[in-house]
């Protein structure tokens, strides 16, 4: 399956995949108001750059083979689809137990702040141009691709 | 907003030197617009652009920008613009805004600046004062059937007459970059092949130099403006070393055809080539191919602010530091130096056709080709091209 991968190589820390994250999965799809009065609401990035001297990466949901988060979801809101090889969210299922921000061996999952749910990435299903991310690292730091 | 004289206030008033009040550049942040993402603040390398916790909002010190764009060309919102700025300074012919400005800054800082030591000198840009000699430009859509392969030596064809340096500025990733972009294009000259490569600057007596290096069996000669570059050197400060790279190339080429040992070696100009007509008018003159320094660096993002010497360049090419170097990822950057290549060698196939030649070999050193517009007779004879109309 193709899968969102990110290069510690040329990440450059701008944080850009971040602001497109937003802005896509935002009310208004736009970034100002995404970004100073959706934000507040609970809207989130679902990619997050990390940084330390040496380089920085974008850690999003690797949509693992055999995911742990999907393993220890208690309510059946984790899942992983066989076909496409995705794991799905389902936000009217999960119970806000948070197992699975522990169990993600890549913390790639975030709670979210205001309510019993979690953000993570949903690989920008519904773009068609593929996920924002990706389309916005301007140093290509962030491929799409089957490996 | 608390702003003195445009200024916000911390910048502006207190502990600042007199040399700071006269900054070149000042950043002009659209406040409806920034919307606080800290882009600019991680982007920059100066540290121009800070949050400021008192006033819960991204703040910016003029003082430090070097004037790169690189916050303007990141920030998602267009939120940011770099103006220049004159600081107001009284300016007379023989005292411009930049010397006193210059005089300030060393005086109180004590530093020199790496890019030399100041100067105005008005020299011309002797491209801009060529003329092509070329019929009416068809408008046909097919591709023009002109060839632009070269020798460089009698062994090493090339498959255009555009090289890419990669010593240029000694960056790891654009070093990969020219690189695979040299493969891509069929202008690699320096893989696997033996010659004897000799750079010479474009200094006063380079025909005489030049001369001594075919004799003493040099097979590729570089020569490379000495003046005018805007990668290593600020083009602001060094107007008045050595000569053009025009009259470096045409001297070199009569020279080296009057002691009648030019076809022993082939003649590389290098930087100062803007376009592709540059190119044209560089192989007229009697260069055999260029090697594109500056205009390569502009195509990965280079501003020409003259900042090299800091080593902090905010676009990754000035600078081996090993977290900034990776701003130029080589893929990027290959694809930009290979689509500007490739558009130059198709502008330069059409301008060959509509001079009726069919080869790039037969405009080098062919100045009938060449007319000068508003040149002294001096000029003209260094340049060896007459004048328009003649």
């Amino acid at each position: 399956m193709k899968r969102i991968y990110p290069d510690t190589e040329y990440c450059m820390g701008c944080r850009l995949c971040e602001l497109a994250c937003l802005t896509t999965h935002s009310e208004s799809n736009d970034l100002v108001i995404a970004y100073t009065e959706e934000r507040v609401k609970g809207v989130s990035a679902r990619i997050k750059v990390f940084e330390n001297e040496d380089c920085c990466v974008a850690i999003s949901c690797r949509h693992c083979d055999e995911p742990q988060c999907v393993s220890v979801c208690i309510s059946g809101a984790l899942t992983k689809d066989d076909i496409t090889g995705v794991t799905l969210y389902d936000i009217d299922k999960c119970v806000g137990c948070w197992s699975c921000l522990m169990a993600c061996p890549y913390g790639a999952i975030q709670r979210n702040k205001l309510e019993n749910t979690i953000i993570k990435c949903d690989l920008c299903e519904e773009r068609a141009e593929g996920p924002a991310c990706v389309e916005a690292c301007p140093n290509r730091a962030i491929k799409y691709e089957e490996r | 907003m608390i702003y003195v004289l445009g200024e916000p206030l911390e910048a502006s008033l207190l502990f600042k030197k007199f040399a700071s009040t006269f900054h070149e550049f000042q950043i002009v942040r659209n406040r409806d617009l920034c919307i606080g993402c800290k882009v600019c603040i991680n982007q920059c390398t100066y540290e121009v652009h800070f949050w400021d916790d008192a006033r819960d909002w991204v703040e910016h010190d003029n003082c430090k920008c070097s004037g790169c764009h690189r916050c303007a060309a990141m920030c998602p919102t267009g939120a940011l613009t770099v103006n220049f700025k004159d600081s107001g300074l009284r300016s007379s012919s023989s005292w411009p805004a930049s010397f006193v400005r210059n005089i300030y800054n060393q005086a109180e800082n004590g530093s020199a600046h790496s890019a030399g030591s100041g100067c105005n000198a008005v020299v011309p840009v002797y491209w801009d004062r060529l003329l092509i000699d070329a019929g009416q430009v068809r408008n046909s859509c097919k591709s023009p059937s002109v060839s632009l392969k070269t020798n460089l030596t009698q062994n090493i064809e090339i498959d255009i007459p555009i090289l890419l340096s990669e010593e240029a500025c000694g960056n790891i990733n654009l070093q990969a970059a020219m690189v695979k972009a040299s493969r891509e294009l069929g202008c690699v000259f320096n893989e696997g092949a033996a010659f004897k490569l000799s750079k010479v600057n474009a200094v006063h007596d380079v025909a005489g130099i030049s001369l001594d290096a075919v004799r003493s069996g040099v097979e590729i000669l570089v020569i490379g403006g000495s003046w005018r570059t805007g990668s290593t050197t600020s083009d602001r400060f060094c107007k008045d070393r050595g000569i053009p790279l025009e009259l470096a190339i045409a001297g070199v080429d009569q020279r080296l055809r009057k002691e009648g040992i030019r076809s022993n070696v082939s003649i590389i100009a290098e930087d100062c080539i803007r376009c592709s007509d540059d190119v044209i008018k560089a192989i007229a003159l009697g260069a055999d191919a260029v090697n594109l320094d500056t205009a390569a660096l502009i195509a990965v993002g280079c501003t020409l602010c003259g900042h090299c010497n800091t080593g902090k360049c905010p676009w990754g090419i000035a600078t081996n530091n090993r977290k900034i170097v990776k701003r130029q990822n080589p893929e990027v950057a290959a694809e930009l130096l290979v689509n500007l290549v490739r558009v130059w060698s198709y502008e330069i196939e059409k301008t060959l056709e509509s001079m009726e030649l069919d080869s790039i070999k037969s405009l080098c050193g062919n100045r009938e080709k060449l007319r000068a517009i508003g040149l002294s007779e001096t000029e003209m004879n260094l340049l060896g091209v007459r004048h328009a109309g003649n």
